[in-house]
Formats: C-alpha cells, sequence, structure tokens
C-alpha cells in the first residue's frame, strides 16, 4: 500500500491485516510478522463497501527484524546483508486456502504444527500428533489428510491446502458446516474440524454418500464426547 | 404431570451462540491463543512407579539436566523443586518430575527426554486385591496404610432383613474394569507473568477452581492471578482445576515472564488423566418370594491409584429401590497405578455394573422378569407415582428427581421388552447367535453432589438486551444455552436478546461451577435463575418510572409482566414498553446473584415451602437388545431405548445429543474401554488411542439408537430442570445384563471391557 493509498484509507496495511474480521477470502492471520518468514498474498475485500473492493497485496517479513518487502528476492537481499550470520534457508511455498505464503520451517515441522504456530491457523486441531484422532485433519488436494502426520516440506510444491477456515467465507456456512449445524454434529468441538473435513473429503469424490461410506471415511477420528451417529447424519446430509 | 407453558426453554429452534464458533474453527481453545510468540514446555515422567528422587549429600535432586540444556532451542528447565505440585516422592509411573521449555513444541520434548534422573526404588502394589491385605507393601498414596476408613451407611436391621426374606443371593463380584477420558484436547495451560502478576488460558470445566488451586500452589495473591478459559476440548471430569496450570506458571517465571505453552504429549496425557476407578463388591439381596426387597448388604474396594478421590457409590441402589433394611460399605484402596477420579460420573457407573447383576439374578431366582422386580421395588409415593417421598437415609428431605418410573415404564413400551424377554439363554436368532433384552434404571447422585452455591451477573445494555458474564467455560455446546434461556425466560426477553458477553475470565466473573452435563445445569443454571429475577425486579422498576406505567397510580412491579422483550401491565397489555424504551436514557443495569441447585425452586413439595434444601438429581433408564455371537464373542447392539429424566428440557437439540452420545459412551464403557498397566512395571500401556480401545464410528451403529427427554416438572433446579450428562451413561450395565441374558455368562470386567475375547473367556472357549 502506497502513502497515497495509506492515508486514503485511514489504515496501514499492518493495522488493516490486525483486523481479521476486514480479510475475506485470505488467511485470517492477525499479523505476518509472526511468521518465522513469510510471504505471500493476501487478498483484502473491504466489505462495508458495495461492490467489494479487491485488493492483492505480497509480502515478505524478516524473520529476525521484522521489516516487510515487497518480493522475496527483496527480502533475501535484505536478510544476507543485514544479518550476515543468520540463514534464510528451509523456504517452502504453501498454498493454504487458495493463497501462496513462503515459510521458513525446520526439517521436521509438521504441517499442523506450521499450519498453527507459524500461520495462526487454530481451527486445525492437534490432539494426539500420532495420527490416531483424525482433529488435525485438513485437505491435499482435495483428500483428506492428517496434517499431524505431513510433514511441512512435504505440503509444498503446489499442492492445494485447505483448513475448516478456508471451508467458507466465515460468514455464511459451507454446505457440510451447515449440515453440521442442523444435526449439531459436535459437543465439545475440539474433534470438529477433523471430521468436518473429512467429509468434505469425501463428498469431494462421492457426493451421495452412504452412511457406511460416512463411517469408513472417519474411522479414523476418534469422538470422544460420543457424537458419531450425529457426525454420520450430518455427512450423509440427514437431519 | 401437565408443565408450566414456557416461551424461550425447550423451543427447538434455540441455538447456541458457540455453534458458529466451533464450524468455522474459530472457538478458542488454550493453545490457540499468542500465535507465534511463546515457548513450549514438556514434561520429563518417573520411570518408577514408586520412591523417591535421590538426592546428594548437599540435598540436591540427582536429576541431570545437563545434556537437555545443551540442546540448541531449550530456554530452560524445571525439576520438583521448582514445581509446588511436583514431589520428590514417586507415586505412579509417568509422573512429572521435571520439564524443559524451548522454542518449539519438538524441542522440549526432545530436551526432556535427555533429563537422566536417579530414583530410590521402593516396593509397588498394583494389584488392588493385594494392597487391601494386611503386611502389603505400602502404596504411599496414603501414611502407613493402603486402605482408608469405610464408609458405611446403614438403616434398618439387615440381619434381621435376611432372616425374613424368602430368597437370598450372594455374589462375590470381578473388579469392575479403569478406563480413562482420553479427551481429545490434551491438558494443558499457556501461562505469563506482568511484573506480580500471571496471567493463564487453559482448557478446564472450573476456571475458578483452577485459579485457586494455582493460587494456593504458588502462595500469590488471589488478585494477582488472571486466569481464563473459553473453549474447553472435553473434560469429562477431570479438568477441574488448572490442568498444567502451576508448572506452565513456574516456566514462564524462569524465562523472565515469556508466554509458555505447556501440553501434555498423548501418553504423558494418558497417564496423568484420572480415570474411572476399577472397583469390586460383595453383594447380598435378599427378598420375599413376591419380589419384595427386604435386605440388601454391599461391602466394596474401590481403586482409587496414587492419590485419587471419589469412591464406587451405590446411590442408584441405596435410593431407587424401597429396600428398608440396608447397609454398605466401602473402602478406598490405594495402589501404584494413576490416579482415579470423576468419569462422565463421580462413581455411579462400577456400582451400577455390580448390583444390577445382582437384582437380574435375584429375578432369576424368583421366576420374575427383571423389570418387574425393579417396578415392584422403585421408591415411588404410592399417590403421586412419582419419586416425592421423603428421602430414606434424609427423612427431613424430599425428593427433586421424581421421572424415574417414567423412564423405566418410557424404555419397556417402546422397546417392545414384553414380547422380547426370554429367559436366560433360551433363545437363538435364525443365524445362529443369542438374542438378549435387559433393562436397568436408577437415580444418579450428581444433583446433590452440586448442591453448591453458584454465581452469574448480567448488563442490560441501551438497547434493551442482555449481556451476560459467565465464570465457566464455554465449551461444551450448550452451555451458552442454559444460561441465556433462562435468563430470556425469567426477563420475558426473546431469546436473541440474551448473549454471553464473557466467560470464563477470573477477573470480571463470580464462579459459575463445573461446566459439565450434570452439574451445569443445576449449578450455574440455578444461579442465572436468580440473576434473571434480580433483572427483571431491576427493569420492572426503570419501566415505573416511565410513560405510560408512571401516568398509572398505585401499580407496583407485581402489577407488571413481560413477554417478548416487551414490558406490560397485566390489567391492560395495551399498555407496554420495550425493553429498549425503558433502557433509552436509563442507567446501565448490573446485576449479580447466586443460586443453588438442591432446593426447591419451581413449587412447594409436601408443604414445604420454596426455598427449602432438598436431594436433586438425574435419573434415567436404558433398555438394551443385543445379538451375540458364541463362537466369535462379538456382540452386536440390535437396539438401545435411552430415557432421561430432564425435569425441563431447557435446550432440545443438545439434550437428543446428549442422550444420543450416552448411548454410544455405554457401549464404549462395556464393550470397548479399558486400562491396560505392564504388570512389572506399573507403566500404562494403553497410552494411545488403539491401546485404549476407543471406539470409532466404525463401531458405532446410531440406526438403532431411541432416546426420549422426559420432563417431570422437577420441583428443584431452574424451571424443574436439572442435569442429563452422566445418568444416562451409567446404564452401561443395560448391555453386560442384555449379553447375560442373550448367554446366561457374565463377563469378568477385570482388566477391560466385554470384548470379544472376554465373553469366550466367559463361555469357557478361550
Amino acid at each position: 500500500m502506497s502513502e497515497e493509498e495509506k492515508k486514503k484509507s485511514g489504515l496501514s496495511r499492518r493495522e488493516f491485516l490486525k483486523d481479521a474480521g476486514l480479510v475475506v477470502g485470505g488467511a485470517t492471520i492477525g499479523s505476518m510478522a509472526f511468521l518465522s518468514a513469510c510471504g505471500g498474498t493476501t487478498t483484502e475485500t473491504k466489505t462495508v463497501t458495495s461492490p467489494p473492493v479487491t485488493t492483492t497485496i505480497s509480502k515478505f517479513i524478516d524473520p529476525i527484524d521484522g521489516t516487510e518487502w515487497p518480493t522475496l528476492a527483496d527480502l533475501q537481499a535484505h536478510f544476507a546483508a543485514a544479518h550476515p550470520f543468520a540463514s534464510l534457508t528451509n523456504l517452502v511455498t504453501l498454498n493454504v486456502n487458495g493463497l501462496d505464503y513462503t515459510l521458513q520451517v525446520d526439517d521436521m515441522d509438521t504441517l499442523a504444527f506450521v499450519l498453527r504456530d507459524k500461520m495462526g491457523l487454530f481451527g486445525t486441531k492437534v490432539a494426539c500428533d500420532y495420527g490416531q484422532c483424525g482433529a488435525c485433519t485438513v485437505l491435499v488436494d482435495g483428500v483428506a489428510t492428517f496434517s499431524c502426520l505431513t510433514l511441512a516440506i512435504e505440503a509444498g510444491g503446489g499442492k492445494k491446502i485447505q483448513t475448516i477456515e478456508g471451508l467458507s467465507d466465515g460468514i455464511t456456512l459451507s454446505p457440510i458446516q451447515k449440515k453440521f449445524y442442523d444435526n449439531d454434529a459436535f459437543q465439545c468441538g475440539y474433534c470438529t474440524p477433523g471430521f468436518i473435513m473429512a467429509g468434505q473429503g469425501l463428498l469431494n469424490a462421492n457426493a451421495k454418500p452412504t452412511a457406511d461410506d460416512a463411517r469408513l471415511a472417519i474411522s479414523g477420528h476418534i469422538c470422544v464426547c460420543g457424537n458419531y451417529k450425529k457426525v454420520v447424519d450430518a455427512i450423509t446430509g440427514g437431519v | 404431570m401437565a408443565l408450566t407453558p414456557l416461551n424461550v426453554i425447550g423451543d427447538p429452534t434455540n441455538k447456541d451462540q458457540a455453534i458458529n464458533l466451533i464450524l468455522t474453527g474459530k472457538m478458542d481453545y488454550y493453545a490457540d491463543r499468542l500465535p507465534g510468540r511463546k515457548l513450549y514446555g514438556a514434561y520429563k515422567t518417573s520411570t518408577i512407579a514408586h520412591g523417591n528422587i535421590k538426592l546428594d549429600a548437599s540435598g540436591n535432586p540427582l536429576i541431570d539436566t545437563s545434556k537437555a540444556l545443551a540442546e540448541p532451542g531449550v530456554k530452560a528447565v524445571v525439576t520438583y523443586k521448582d514445581v509446588p505440585t511436583w514431589t520428590q516422592g514417586i507415586f505412579y509411573w509417568g509422573q512429572p518430575v521435571a520439564g524443559v521449555v524451548a522454542d518449539d513444541w519438538f524441542t522440549a520434548i526432545r530436551a526432556a527426554s535427555l533429563i537422566t534422573v536417579q530414583y530410590d526404588v521402593a516396593a509397588t502394589v498394583f494389584d488392588p486385591d493385594a494392597a487391601a491385605q494386611p503386611g502389603s507393601p505400602l502404596s504411599g498414596g496414603a501414611p502407613n496404610s493402603n486402605t482408608s476408613t469405610p464408609s458405611v451407611v446403614t438403616r434398618g436391621d439387615v440381619n434381621a432383613g435376611f432372616t425374613q426374606s424368602d430368597v437370598v443371593v450372594q455374589a462375590d463380584l470381578p473388579w469392575t474394569t479403569t478406563y480413562q477420558h482420553n479427551m481429545l484436547e490434551p491438558h494443558g495451560t499457556v501461562a505469563w507473568w506482568v511484573g506480580d502478576d500471571l496471567y493463564f488460558w487453559t482448557g478446564s470445566q472450573d476456571i475458578h477452581s483452577g485459579k485457586n488451586a494455582v493460587v494456593n500452589s504458588l502462595g500469590i495473591a488471589a488478585n494477582k492471578v488472571h486466569a481464563f478459559t473459553h473453549g474447553t476440548g472435553g473434560g469429562h471430569g477431570d479438568k477441574t482445576g488448572a490442568p498444567c496450570g502451576v508448572p506452565a506458571a513456574v516456566m514462564s517465571k524462569k524465562v523472565g515472564g515469556a508466554a509458555v505453552q505447556v501440553v501434555e504429549t498423548r501418553p504423558v496425557n494418558m497417564t496423568t488423566n484420572t480415570r474411572q476407578f476399577d472397583a469390586k463388591a460383595s453383594i447380598k439381596m435378599g427378598a420375599k418370594n413376591d419380589g419384595t426387597l427386604v435386605a440388601c448388604d454391599v461391602t466394596a474396594l474401590s481403586n482409587t491409584g496414587a492419590s485419587g478421590f471419589f469412591a464406587i457409590a451405590f446411590y442408584g441402589l441405596q435410593n431407587s429401590y424401597t429396600i428398608p433394611n440396608y447397609r454398605h460399605s466401602v473402602t478406598t484402596v490405594f495402589t501404584n497405578q494413576p490416579s482415579r477420579g470423576a468419569w462422565r460420573c463421580v462413581g455411579d457407573p462400577p456400582a451400577a455394573q455390580e448390583y444390577d447383576r445382582v437384582l437380574d439374578t435375584l429375578a432369576e431366582k424368583l421366576n420374575m422378569t427383571p423389570y418387574d422386580l425393579r417396578m415392584k421395588n422403585l421408591r415411588v409415593n404410592p399417590q403421586t407415582g412419582a419419586f416425592d417421598l421423603p428421602a430414606q437415609d434424609a427423612p427431613n428431605r424430599v425428593w427433586g428427581g421424581i421421572g424415574l418410573k417414567d423412564c423405566f415404564t418410557t424404555v419397556y413400551n417402546n422397546s417392545g421388552y414384553a414380547t422380547k424377554w426370554h429367559k436366560t439363554g433360551t433363545k437363538t436368532l435364525a443365524d445362529g447367535r443369542m438374542h438378549g433384552i435387559a433393562i436397568t434404571g436408577h437415580l444418579d447422585s450428581h444433583g446433590s453432589v452440586n448442591g453448591a452455591t453458584r454465581g452469574g451477573s448480567l448488563v442490560i445494555t441501551a438497547d434493551g438486551k442482555a449481556l451476560l458474564i459467565v465464570g465457566g467455560a464455554r465449551g461444551s455446546e450448550g452451555a451458552e444455552t442454559i444460561c441465556t434461556s433462562i435468563v430470556a425466560e425469567t426477563l420475558g426477553m426473546v431469546y436473541a436478546d440474551v448473549r454471553v458477553g464473557e466467560w470464563g475470565n477470573t477477573d470480571v466473573s463470580i464462579t459459575g461451577g463445573i461446566q459439565a452435563g450434570s452439574g451445569w445445569t443445576g449449578g450455574a443454571g440455578s444461579a442465572f435463575y436468580t440473576v434473571g429475577q434480580n433483572a427483571r425486579t431491576a427493569l420492572f422498576t426503570a419501566a415505573l418510572t416511565k410513560a405510560p406505567f408512571n401516568t398509572i397510580s398505585g401499580i407496583t412491579i407485581n402489577d407488571l409482566d413481560a413477554k417478548n422483550s416487551s414490558v406490560f401491565l397485566k390489567s391492560d397489555p395495551t399498555k407496554t414498553l420495550t425493553y429498549r424504551q425503558v433502557m433509552s436514557g436509563t442507567a446501565p443495569i448490573a446485576v449479580g446473584g447466586t443460586g443453588w441447585a438442591a432446593t426447591l425452586r419451581s413449587r412447594s413439595v409436601g408443604g414445604l415451602p420454596i426455598g427449602t434444601v432438598c436431594n436433586t438429581n438425574g435419573d434415567a433408564a436404558t433398555c438394551t437388545e443385543v445379538a451375540v455371537d458364541t463362537e466369535t464373542g462379538q456382540v452386536e447392539i440390535l437396539g438401545t431405548w435411552n430415557a432421561v429424566d430432564t425435569g425441563r428440557t431447557i435446550y432440545k437439540n443438545g439434550t437428543i445429543k446428549e442422550m444420543l452420545s450416552g448411548c454410544e459412551l455405554q457401549i464404549a464403557q462395556s464393550l470397548f474401554y479399558g486400562d491396560v498397566y505392564d504388570s512389572a512395571t506399573g507403566a500404562l500401556i494403553s497410552s494411545f488411542y488403539t491401546e485404549a480401545m476407543v471406539p470409532t464410528a466404525m463401531d458405532m451403529n446410531g440406526g438403532v439408537f431411541n432416546v426420549y427427554d422426559l420432563e417431570s416438572d422437577d420441583s428443584a433446579g431452574p424451571y424443574g430442570a436439572h442435569g442429563i450428562g452422566e445418568p444416562c451413561v451409567t446404564n452401561a450395565s443395560s448391555i453386560t445384563c442384555a449379553i447375560y441374558n442373550a448367554t446366561g455368562v457374565w463377563v469378568d470386567f477385570n482388566h477391560g471391557a466385554g470384548t470379544p475375547n472376554k465373553i469366550l473367556k466367559a463361555l469357557g472357549k478361550a
């Protein structure tokens, strides 16, 4: 955002991003300054205008000093000059909910850890971290995937990652979220994002699943509150 | 019984505000806090089950943290010397003894594993039978003994009762299984310091108790501790304090007050969880030939592990039936296993597994159906048919819960029990499997144990709406609806005008008590009933100062009523003001209030006035129909009918869901759950979901679940409502009894539920 644009809007880009409620269609993160090293494009839609005004912005943040740069090359050049004894390696570009984010990750960082603790996408839950409960399920190229068993570096390369935050615009529920709503298919809610993403993964492959299809699709998921019946009803479309 | 018509409560279109947050991933649990700017803590746990951490000559613990500190990214280590809730003494395998703070969770876990600890190993005792014997090694859970003083309840003359009995059965029953919560959200806390002030977010069912525990452990002033909880990802009785709160606060202090998130790994969490205790009982029961119960004598042991609390509770047997000569004696046994505690119930499930078995055995001897035996002896008022007689063990108290008989008859009628029941082991299905059916039911102690006073407050905003401040956790879904529905009903507001402004913030709230299926309705619900009444008085008083009411001489707030968010004159409903008009130009109204579940609230009973202390409880009955394959040991649930006396159904959708989940948990308790320990070390083997036999959707056919919420217009509880979370779960014994009806064998639940292997073993085939 230029200084002129900043004056027009009355908001700095950082201030704008901090208001997650005004960020629609992009990652709902408070500030990318929290990321180890982050770049990406964010689509901003000012919902107070009609029709909505959409602006695409890109920024790359120095993980050490927090300065922002318009391109990755700019960041790398700055980083090399400003921090000669540090390294900016292990960069991976993740396409999450339709937007690209370039992050510095450790080799052993799981996708779940990066989504949550580096990108602030807390809708993805970690419950067992051993692939036994399904709470961390996201879609990778439309397929339900345990993000606790997926390394972040495996998830780059143009793969399309979808989390619970990307399932709807945050205001209107997606069809499967609406079915979970109608069926009250949750209790404490901690496992629910995983069940919803697993259900969406099934629906991507099979638009009219049976109850047995649904049970199989969520067979790697645990709900200790005891709501399997409701979840199966929601995925199969019953009420 | 005709129910008083209500405007908001029970409306099936009411939904909880939390739902959209859950469905969009925005419900905030403790680990969803402070993105990216926190450090991470992990535990080193003991590799012995009993003993002490060795000290050197200077009295310093022999805990070598050098390798952990040398790991890149490690910021600090702590030991039991730093953390007041940890001890030098070790009482079970897997007990936290030290911790690491690091840049990320994986580094913290890895570094914690590098800590070495030297122990003085003491003799262990894992078997509760052995622990109860004189001369057994001491487990250390209690001083000088592994057993508690027995808890005894007696009424009548038990020996004389047996003399008067025509038929007596005596059963020395095996241990029930022990199982744990397995809640999805692991124990954890994010803590940080600002100067001398401690802030922490945790997953807690009772944040005020959690705060108090931290205050007491750290010895700091209560006004210096600021505790918060919003979503809680399952608790089931285990998250009643602030899990990891003290270690997280200490770790944060160690790194200069930076935010530290402590999350237990799944194996550590599964070990530190409290779990349902295992219990065994010898039960002797006598009856007349016509089925009238005359005497009952129970001697029971409860294994509470290293330092648990609660014990097997015979509340259901003691109070559901008229047994004039009754005694039970319960001894708690301490062993070197992880601690026991509440699990969706304080102690009724293992008791029901034991006494329902004896009731069915007695019915067989009497040549009656188990259902007829129970119905003949239900402690109902012969005039009203309800449970409103004085308590047998507290004759100056009346009962709040009154619907058990209706629960029994509902499941009896809907299941077709009358035509389906048969003598034990006599019905074979066309596919060769054995058919069985059983009914169990009981009063459950939850209402009474949640008799503590709870509080709440609200603000009436300038637009005439109510904003509640709730002192408990927002999750589970439904917690909000209890509070908002009760306030809306009391104020005559439309449901959408009442919302919760703040949850689980100890700085601004009064304790709401435990957020749980059983306690929340009676506790927080009663508080907000009072809050609503106080706000109604304030609003009506304000309305009297405004036209048209200020033009009518002599009227008081008693002449006013409210509906659909408008106040009106009872004698002339055309004279009305909306709440928005009442609040226009009026100073904001903020009121608080407290309530207690165990008082007569909605009506007088037995001449006792409203406000009299009473017993209040949940009650439920379940009928289960099974097919048992005696070649494979597999059990299929052909149908389950679950009726719960809700008193008054406040949140229709949530209530139905709770009962359906009760069906699933009955199956899980009876056929799946079970802790497995290494017999040599006491280590928990079942420390992952698969080993803990947690069922999945593949194991459940919800199409055969049938649930019924029965409204009995309870005299206690807000608008007669009481908690329903646990009573339905306790009827897991109906599955055990149905398997017996099918096969003629009782499944031994010791070290695990009724798995196929257990059933084959009972049949002599394994």
